[in-house]
């Protein structure tokens, strides 16, 4: 069975266990296909193949360097396992930890915002984007969509890679309320589009919005690279973990193997 | 001897100052009293019509105060059906001086409105000076004055910040308790029913009362920051329905005239009050009715903008080019600017449920 892992940077993460995939999924045939979110965004579909469109050409530059093709033909394929969409992430946190809920006990000095109106807003910022995407992909019931991954754990703390948003976020005893919230509208608007949903496994996460350090890229953090500190992207063990997930959850399959330590 | 109208200019007379000009670009209709700045704070409130004056604000990125909105621009038409972004805290439309006065008295603890919370015959609960910032309305009455006490925090800090309040005047028709004096902007049975629901009348104010209201507002204004400025409008948007028992067209000229009178008298006497021709460019004989859509009562988008671009020409801004908020969010949908929040409508039967 062909699987296609789309999407943005975050496939990296897959890619770099493709090995280890390929071992424990022998019966699966991955293939994957990745471009810088931005590229990705404004990237069509042309027949049954997606990529950037020819004038694209720092699009058409950065897939041939990641993929070593222009463009993938998604006939072949299927399931498609799309990752990286940030479903309004920024804007959805921001307000998240900005609010308080009006029906959930917790008061802050936060201003007070009724659990209608969140989800509404909430709600239409990720339509917005899932639309987008549709307008794109058309209803192609294959495709099961995973968020980009929650910045990693030490993002919490001040310096560079420093993620307010989340970190306050994190702190809050509402944060579980509002990632059912999140992730719940997220599942709702997919499937409104004939799309599958997969959140970010609970195990791969540190609390509620953070991931969890281990899956930090090698030499990322701050005492390696300095102000060039990356929080945000995943090393190869979380691509083993949710390729894990997505092919329990949306194929059945148990890998051959357990995904190493 | 010369008369003393022959040395006035061209503008002092309806031949050359209004039948000959383009009734889009009338010159000379808003001299202000006082520059305003971009960044100087604002702070807007009033009748639907004010929505328009806030929206155009906001888009050029003037210093228009909101504590309440979060601060990405999400979905346009979601936000105003929750009442962010509309004005510059979460209050809905405020149609009478009285009820922005009583407003003001309750979020500075001077005063507190009666009956606050009435019930919608869903049996959801709606907070009764701002029935229509919830649309599926509030599941309990405590829930209403927990939402309202946190809405009365962010008024008190607005006004705290506020240098110029920018008012527009819409009714003076109101539903008012008859013990306590105070006003809704709805009445009783529209949207909701209040616990004694017997015990509310209809009013119709006259100039000299409205006249005491802007007294009341603007001292409260100076009390609070000796810079305060207050910028007057009149809603050209006619009255939806009335209930003085007559025909709706003499009620709203009426209502208009005693408004425009009031705002103007009450602008002559005060250094630090001035008034806006908006209603003047949208009812402009004229324009023969060219800015008000079929229903003959919604300003069209062109009135809004020519209103707006007169605004914002007498105070300095270049109104040829884009404003900057909307080219910096091509993403969001909006469906127009005459969905406006208008509690005003759903006088009419027909157009109940609306919300």
């Amino acid at each position: 069975m062909k699987v296609l892992v789309l999407g943005t940077s975050h496939c990296a993460a897959v890619r770099l266990a493709s090995d280890w995939i390929a071992r424990a999924y022998p019966t699966l045939d991955v293939d994957y296909y990745a471009l810088p979110g931005a590229v990705h965004a404004r990237s069509l579909m042309i027949g049954s193949t997606f990529g950037p469109t020819p004038s694209d050409t720092y699009g058409c530059k950065m897939s041939g360097a990641w993929n070593d093709r222009m463009i993938v033909d998604l006939a072949p394929y299927a399931h498609i396992f799309h990752i990286g969409e940030r479903f309004s992430m920024g804007a959805i946190t921001r307000l998240m930890a900005d609010f308080d809920v009006l029906e959930l006990p917790e008061r802050s000095l936060r201003p007070v915002m009724s659990l209608s109106a969140a989800q509404a807003l909430i709600g239409s910022a990720i339509d917005d984007v899932v639309a987008t995407r549709h307008s794109v992909f058309d209803d192609d019931p294959r495709f099961t969509f995973m968020p980009a991954p929650y910045p990693l754990a030490r993002a919490a703390q001040r310096g560079p890679g420093f993620e307010a948003t989340m970190a306050r976020l994190n702190t809050r005893n509402t944060a579980p309320d509002w990632s059912q919230i999140y992730e719940d509208l997220i599942a709702a608007s997919l499937a409104h589009y004939g799309y599958r949903f997969m959140a970010q496994p609970l195990g791969t996460r540190q609390g509620v919005f953070a991931t969890k350090d281990r899956y930090a890229r090698p030499n990322s953090s701050a005492r390696d690279v300095g102000n060039k500190v990356d929080n945000r992207h995943t090393n190869a063990a979380y691509g083993q973990d949710i390729f894990a997930a997505y092919a329990l959850q949306q194929l059945g399959l148990t890998p051959a193997m357990q995904p190493p330590q | 001897m010369i008369s003393p109208y022959d040395t006035l200019p061209p503008s002092a007379f309806w031949r050359t100052g209004v039948a000959t000009e383009p009734p889009e670009a009338v010159q000379g209709l808003y001299v202000p009293k006082f520059a305003i700045t971009k960044d100087i704070p604002i702070m807007t409130a009033g009748s639907c019509f004010a929505q328009h004056v806030h929206r155009n604000l906001v888009d050029r990125d003037w210093g228009v105060l909101d504590f309440e909105s979060p601060q990405h621009r999400f979905n346009r038409a979601v936000m105003r059906r929750y009442g962010y972004g509309v004005y510059s805290a979460r209050y809905g439309n405020i149609y009478s001086v009285r009820q922005m006065v009583q407003l003001l008295h309750e979020a500075y603890d001077i005063a507190r409105p009666h009956a606050p919370v009435w019930q919608r015959p869903d049996g959801k609960y709606i907070d009764a000076q701002r029935p229509a910032i919830e649309p599926d309305g509030y599941g309990a009455p405590d829930l209403v004055t927990d939402a309202r006490d946190h809405h009365l925090r962010n008024v008190r800090k607005t006004f705290e910040c506020t240098e110029l309040l920018i008012f527009t005047l819409g009714l003076t028709e109101t539903w008012r308790h008859t013990t306590t004096g105070t006003v809704y902007p709805t009445a009783p049975g529209v949207i909701g029913t209040p616990p004694d629901p017997q015990e509310y009348v209809f009013h119709n104010a006259g100039q000299r009362e409205i006249m005491a209201d802007l007294a009341t507002l603007n001292n409260f204004g100076k009390s609070r920051n000796p810079n305060f400025k207050l910028l007057l409008t009149v809603s050209p948007v006619p009255l939806a329905a009335t209930a003085t028992g007559g025909h709706v067209l003499p009620a709203s000229t009426y209502s208009k005239a005693v408004l425009r009178s009031a705002a103007g008298e009450f602008c002559r006497a005060q250094d630090n009050v001035d008034y806006f021709p908006s209603f003047e460019v949208i009812t402009n004989a004229a324009a023969k009715g060219q800015f008000f859509e079929a229903n003959q009562r919604s300003v069209k988008d062109s009135g809004v903008t020519r209103a707006m671009a007169m605004f914002f020409h007498a105070h300095g801004e270049d109104v040829a080019t884009t404003p900057a908020k909307s080219r910096a969010a091509p993403s969001l949908s909006d469906d127009g600017d005459n969905a406006l929040q208008c509690e005003e409508v759903l006088l009419d039967p027909k157009t109940r449920g609306l919300t």
